[in-house]
């Protein structure tokens, strides 16, 4: 009963922050607008190769570019999910540098919770809105039956993919007690879930696909549910009651990723030490 | 010994006079780069995986047809390839970044009074950079041959012309960077600007898809800009997807580019030592 006193109490107070911070980035509002259109860009480059590509080509490996929206903007709603609270990890470089990370661990709050707290970018609302439109986009387009079972299924989905990616995330950020830089790695690991993460993995062949399902679990993020809404899931390379487990794997890999920031966080030295 | 004091002398006088200063900041800006080697690699790894997937998505796309618009399925991917390595090197960030900091701290005033110009100081800073950039290219053929395609160039006369287009490309992408970095004179922030040109113009150059299966809608606006002269055009050339007089014209096209932005950064540059505000000072 006290462990769920306590994290109710800390996710309070995480909540009070993310709204103090997120209040204080308000008062720049051209920056407000101008990384909303930045977040538009960055997402939309991605949709405009596959909108150029199949005007041209039609299908790839049998998806026509209504289901490939609806890929790309469940895959892009997850990572909004990930982006919108605990983007300020992506500071963590500097929170090190500059001895930030000492107040955090004097504090009565779970040091990474005070991380994810400590700033708000605009960016992160640019990423959400720009996931929404392009799902509300794809899901009109594409031909999915929104059943209660699929809308939960749906929601359970876009919650384990932010949890798969912010696990791969965690797991760079924890490396920062050791190697101080983290950024390049957090940089390759966004990327690559953007890159593998947004097309059918069956174009990328079985080895790759076997690692990008098993080892890092992108397939799970976008490929397995999109191909399970859109009753392709005969053709995956997973069985169908795996599929419809995906969620899970997300929660599962966050909780492994979450104990390896506790076993790296007993690394710590502070700056100037 | 008089000849080595007049040697010197020679050195040191007329245009070449300022040489070992330039050479210096080259020399630092190197160093810099391959001690920061690490994000290198990482970003490096990033246009690894791009060309993978482009690979990949492309070889699926084609499937069974062997040429699509004049381009068969190898010339397409080496054409991806050789895109994409090159967009790396041409958005190199290393000037625009180096004068946002700079007029951010106000430590733009020691470049100004440096007895060297302010621009030939960040000349020499994409030399240093360029330099560094071509050690990690080099290592990273064999793995970009491996994940994507390399292949000679499409005919001798094809590799001549691209070591010339490439050079236009190369200038084009230098000028506009250094224009990005004057912006920061006005703006004092730059960072959503750089980041907004490195989208548009990776997908407007040619890098994900080449320019000519663009749909008419997009295609003829792209025509018009001049982000394909920096990585369409010279690789178009590369693999003979442009040949003779339109590898020619598409030459031209860059050379009246280069000459527009180097008359638009001349023009900038003049204003932007009005509008120095020195932070603090």
């Amino acid at each position: 009963m006290t462990f769920v006193r306590a994290t109710g109490r800390s996710l309070a107070l995480t909540w009070a922050l993310q709204k103090a911070a997120f209040r204080g980035q308000l008062e720049y509002r051209l920056n407000f607008v101008l990384m909303v259109v930045m977040a538009f860009f960055y997402q939309g480059s991605g949709i405009a190769f596959l909108w150029v590509v199949l005007s041209k080509f039609h299908t790839l490996d049998g998806w026509t570019f209504r289901d490939l929206a609806f890929l790309y903007a469940v895959r892009l709603l997850a990572h909004a999910c990930w982006v919108a609270p605990c983007h300020s990890l992506n500071e963590i470089d500097l929170m090190l540098r500059e001895g930030k990370f000492d107040q955090f661990l004097v504090r009565p709050l779970n040091p990474l919770l005070q991380a994810i707290s400590s700033h708000f970018r605009m960016y992160a609302v640019g990423d959400v809105i720009t996931g929404t439109v392009l799902f509300v986009l794809g899901a009109s387009l594409a031909h999915v039956s929104f059943t209660p079972p699929h809308v939960l299924y749906l929601v359970l989905t876009v919650i384990g993919g932010a949890l798969a990616e912010g696990a791969f995330v965690l797991v760079a950020v924890s490396l920062v007690f050791r190697y101080f830089e983290t950024w390049p790695l957090r940089f390759l690991i966004d990327n690559v879930f953007l890159l593998l993460g947004s097309y059918p993995m069956r174009v990328f062949g079985p080895t790759v696909s076997w690692i990008f399902t098993w080892i890092v679990p992108i397939a799970f993020v976008a490929y397995i549910p999109s191909s399970a809404l859109l009753g392709r899931a005969g053709g995956l390379h997973v069985s169908p009651i795996i599929a419809w487990a995906a969620p899970a794997f997300g929660f599962v890999w966050f909780i492994a990723a979450y104990r390896f920031w506790r076993w790296q966080l007993r690394g710590y030295q502070s700056s100037g030490h | 010994m008089t000849v080595a004091v007049f040697h010197r002398d020679f050195q040191r006088t007329g245009r070449w006079r300022d040489l070992p200063a330039y050479a210096q900041i080259v020399r630092s800006r190197f160093k810099l780069v391959v001690t920061y080697r690490q994000a290198a690699f990482f970003l490096l790894a990033v246009v690894v995986v791009q060309i993978f997937v482009l690979r990949e998505v492309w070889g699926s796309l084609y499937a069974s047809r062997s040429s699509v618009n004049g381009l068969d399925k190898h010339a397409l991917i080496v054409y991806l390839t050789i895109a994409n390595l090159q967009g790396w090197v041409m958005q190199d960030p290393t000037v625009s970044r180096y004068m946002y900091e700079r007029v951010r701290q106000g430590l733009v005033a020691f470049d100004l009074i440096r007895p060297v110009g302010f621009v030939p100081q960040m000349f020499a800073h994409i030399a240093g950079s360029a330099l560094a950039t071509m050690l990690f290219v080099v290592p990273a053929l064999p793995i970009v041959a491996f994940v994507g395609s390399l292949d000679a160039p499409a005919s001798a006369s094809a590799g001549l012309l691209y070591l010339l287009s490439l050079t236009c490309a190369y200038a084009l992408a230098s000028v506009i960077s250094l224009v990005l970095g004057m912006v920061a004179f006005w703006t004092t922030e730059i960072q959503g600007l750089t980041m907004l040109y490195r989208l548009v113009s990776q997908f407007f150059a040619g890098a994900l898809v080449p320019l000519s299966f663009f749909p008419d809608a997009i295609r003829i606006p792209a025509e018009f800009m001049p982000f394909q002269s920096m990585v369409y055009t010279p690789v178009a050339i590369y693999v003979g997807h442009l040949r003779e007089a339109a590898a020619f014209e598409a030459i031209g096209v860059q050379a009246v580019w280069v000459a527009l932005v180097c008359v638009g950064a001349w023009a900038m540059w003049r204003r932007a030592l009005f509008r120095v505000a020195v932070q603090g000072g």
